[in-house]
């Protein structure tokens, strides 16, 4: 089960995602992510802070949307990841796709500082 | 004790229940006791598999068996998962290069390159009856060893 819920902020729509997400429950995770760019938003902050378990079929939907988003002049940042999922990311090389912030304020006015 | 008699489940091959094994696997390693780096390891590596397992193997059917074991003993915690959906090679499958596989944002195919990450040990065999095993092993030489004999107690 995924928890989706999104918030409005400064410079970003952000996605706070709890739960594991896995090969069951990534359909959720993308379709969560989809409904944020379907309404137009492409700045995307992914707030991770209630998500103590990622798999690879978690982070192919990552890789899924990336370049989506880039193209349409949007990003994705990636904020509050717990440290064993962040090892996941960190062991994939994921950590060279994306930028991580420890706060989701942090990773909101990063998209202050490249607009 | 270091060694625990191999402890077991059957699940029908459905990706509802990836989440039982998982836990399943992580309450036997946190007993161990393994820290919780190795159980997360654990938890991922079997992830990977089952739903590969479910996913390729059985191509998708949520009607078939797979049974998981797991033991303990010395410093080796193993986790055996035994279907009978179709074989797989891992040599078949070329090694990832992950620089490669970002800049061409490829999507899939890194649950046999996680599970060696994560892993000391991975193998595919098929038993002479016929049913397809995946062996996975971790090592954990820093987790808490077993009591001298005879210390006090």
């Amino acid at each position: 089960m995924l928890t989706l819920n999104e918030l409005d902020a400064a410079n970003a729509h952000v996605l706070a995602v709890a739960g594991k997400i896995d090969a069951r429950t990534m359909g959720d995770f993308e379709g969560g992510i989809r409904a944020v760019m379907d309404a137009g938003h492409l700045n995307i902050v992914i707030d991770l802070a209630e998500v103590p378990f990622i798999s690879s079929a978690g982070l192919g939907i990552l890789m899924s949307v990336i370049e989506e988003i880039r193209e349409g002049g949007g990003d994705l940042m990636m904020a509050r990841v717990q440290p064993e999922v962040y090892r996941i990311f960190d062991m994939l090389e994921f950590t060279t796709l994306f930028q991580f912030f420890d706060t989701v304020d942090e990773a909101a006015c990063a998209f202050a500082a490249t607009a | 004790m270091s060694q625990m008699d191999p402890k077991a489940i059957r699940l029908t091959s459905s990706l509802d229940h990836v989440g039982l094994a998982r836990d399943f696997v992580a309450e036997i390693a946190k007993s161990v006791p393994m820290n919780d780096r190795q159980v997360y390891d654990l938890e991922l590596a079997v992830d990977e598999a089952l739903t590969n397992v479910i996913e390729h193997a059985y191509e998708g059917r949520e009607d078939a068996q797979v049974e998981l074991s797991v033991t303990h003993q010395g410093d080796s915690f193993t986790i055996l998962i035994s279907h009978d959906g179709l074989g797989f090679d891992p040599a078949s499958q070329p090694d990832v290069d992950l620089k490669e596989y970002i800049a061409e944002r490829r999507v899939g195919g890194l649950g046999l390159f996680l599970m060696k990450k994560l892993m000391d040990e991975v193998e595919y065999t098929t038993s002479s009856d016929g049913r397809r095993i995946i062996r996975l092993v971790k090592r954990h030489p820093g987790g808490a060893p077993p009591p001298e004999p005879g210390a006090a107690g």
